[in-house]
């Protein structure tokens, strides 16, 4: 156990250390940050740019700047905005809470559809319910999720005047982004789940459990679906990345407060701190997630012992 | 009890898979192919004085754009784009890491285990992210776009490749033709490569379904495909500057993306069930 602990964590912290590194490597191929400064404005003159460059401590070393950066990781100091001047610690810890907020709504409108659809498709497999639930996760995987967003804003934001169409007014604001990215997630959750239990209801413990003649609600919620949840856990953890993604669409689409809208906008401002502090920022939440999954294994189902 | 497998009821569905797979991805892609007869005036023919019309005005069956241009001309054409993106993508990714995950897989030592580590990384963290970054730096454009996707997704190859060549070449077959004399590029092309490429090809099906949703996406957030040309995600980027008056210009480019999309997933479903025989589960996004 102990070796297996310290073993992923070896690993999640070298994953961390590539990825900064390929992030900041290739924030700075990115041209000079202090010309896209001025995109528009007349350009400064040389004497200006140097002094700038030097402020801004873009004239050092690449190495010296990538270890100052990772030491700023570990404590809490990644530097100021170059557009601003504000700590991207602060605009960090300012954008944490929207992103949350998202994520969680729509994990929790996603579990709520695809658990229920899931267990109907699976015990009814083959009939029609199984059949109309696998066409509709397919045509949600083939939605592209702007467009889902776009179309919910024109029925209930424009058309139906319902839910404010974008920005963050009051709590409805948050009902269109997670609806956009829990429909989405339900698209795969849904047939994650579905073949997990399909896998498990054919299993030789579930004729068993049902031959002691356990009522069907039993065998289903207390034997089959939490036998379930560890594959389907699993992929839901491998697709984190993919949900980040989609979050950074969906907020931008919605103009939502979150780290997704931060980035963007660092990209395009060429805004080096806070870009790599975001980017970076999002990783690590990727890899403690998958780090948590990979540990909670022994929580889900007691037979699995982590070694 | 002879095959109680090949029951009327399994067979009916792969069916209804394929057939509608297949029916929406003619539609797609003869469209795209024929998109000079479809729009004969080209797809960037404009007309101040026809703009923002309404589906079936004018003749304008989806209706026209801000700038008055017909935006059925311009669906086949943005399609051209979409099935180059998801085609050329996947083939490049395809081939690269097949070709690596053969070597590795048959070669072991030090290849094999910077492929499993780039694996690693590659499980572990947003690629979509960094997809964006690098095309924010290298700027925008359909070949950029292409090396990106395949920069990042050949590795999904090579990882599926690399797993199944290290189970067959244990197998008794391989060892009885290599004993025959069978030299190394012989026993890996003729006689492993035909053993999996099932699952390859049904990775490489659903992967032209999501290079085309990342191609879109990537576009609308004015990274993907340069906004002169027509493309469908440009196209949504536009609509969505009009969707409180002008509800087509965004929704009839998003319908194309989703049927040509559910067309590949369709066909990568049946695909599935018909060559992989791990039938994993799989996952949205990349």
């Amino acid at each position: 156990m102990l070796r297996y602990t310290v073993f992923r964590l070896i690993q999640a912290l070298f994953v961390m250390l590539v990825v900064t590194l390929l992030v900041a490597f290739a924030v700075r191929l990115s041209g000079d940050p202090v010309v896209a400064l001025f995109q528009g404005a007349s350009a400064p003159n040389k004497t200006d740019l140097e002094r700038i460059r030097k402020a801004l401590g873009v004239d050092r070393p690449f190495l010296v700047q990538y270890t100052e950066f990772v030491t700023g990781l570990l404590t809490g100091n990644l530097g100021k905005s170059f557009r601003n001047g504000q700590p991207v610690s602060e605009l960090i810890r300012e954008k944490i809470p929207g992103t949350l907020v998202l994520a969680a709504s729509s994990l929790f409108v996603s579990i709520a559809l695809s658990v229920p659809l899931a267990i109907a498709s699976a015990v009814r497999k083959g009939r029609w319910v199984d059949r109309l639930v696998r066409l509709f996760s397919l045509i949600g995987l083939s939605f592209p999720n702007f467009w889902l967003a776009l179309m919910l804003i024109l029925i209930f934001g424009v058309g139906l005047r319902w839910l404010p169409p974008s920005g963050f007014e009051d709590w409805r604001s948050v009902i269109m982004p997670a609806t956009t990215l829990g429909l989405i997630l339900t698209a795969t959750n849904v047939r994650l789940l579905r073949a997990a239990l399909l896998e498990v209801l054919s299993t030789q413990y579930i004729t068993v459990a049902r031959s002691k003649g356990l009522p069907q609600r039993v065998v289903l919620y207390k034997h089959a679906l939490r036998n379930a949840a560890i594959p389907a856990v699993t992929f839901i953890g491998l697709q984190f990345g993919g949900l980040i993604g989609g979050v950074v669409i969906v907020e931008q689409v919605f103009a939502w407060p979150g780290l997704g809208s931060l980035a963007l906008n660092a990209i395009s401002q060429r805004d080096y701190p806070v870009l790599q502090g975001t980017v970076a920022v999002l990783a690590l939440v990727v890899v403690v997630v998958n780090l948590l999954i990979d540990f909670s294994y022994g929580l889900i189902d007691p037979r699995i012992s982590v070694s | 009890m002879s095959a109680p497998q090949a029951s009327p009821r399994v067979k009916r569905t792969w069916n209804f898979d394929l057939v509608f797979g297949l029916l929406l991805l003619s539609v797609s892609v003869f469209s795209a192919l024929l998109a000079p007869l479809i729009a004969p005036l080209g797809s960037e023919a404009m007309n101040l004085a026809d703009r923002l019309k309404p589906p079936g005005v004018d003749g304008h069956l989806f209706g026209t754009d801000a700038i008055g241009r017909d935006i059925l001309a311009r669906i086949p054409h943005g399609g051209r784009i979409s099935l180059t993106v998801g085609f050329v993508s996947v083939a490049v990714s395809l081939i690269v890491g097949v070709g690596i995950g053969l070597l590795a897989g048959f070669y072991r030592g030090l290849l094999d285990m910077v492929l499993m580590r780039i694996a690693d990384i590659q499980l572990s963290f947003p690629f979509i992210l960094l997809a964006i970054t690098v095309i924010a730096v290298i700027g925008p454009g359909l070949w950029k776009l292409i090396f990106v996707m395949a920069l990042t997704q050949w590795v999904q190859y090579a990882r599926m490749v690399r797993g199944q060549v290290l189970s067959l070449r244990e197998q008794d077959a391989v060892q009885a033709t290599r004993a025959l004399g069978a030299s190394d590029a012989r026993i890996v092309l003729r006689h492993m490569l035909p053993n999996l490429i099932g699952p390859v090809i049904v990775l490489a099906t659903l992967n032209v379904a999501n290079n085309i949703l990342l191609e879109s996406g990537l576009t609308f957030l004015g990274l993907g495909i340069d906004p002169l040309i027509p493309s469908w995600g440009g196209m949504l980027a536009d609509g969505r500057n009009y969707m409180q008056t002008a509800w087509w210009v965004a929704t009839f480019p998003g319908l194309a993306i989703t049927v040509t999309v559910l067309g590949f997933n369709l066909l990568g479903d049946w695909l599935r069930d018909r060559l992989d025989p791990l039938d994993q589960g799989r996952g949205h996004g990349s």
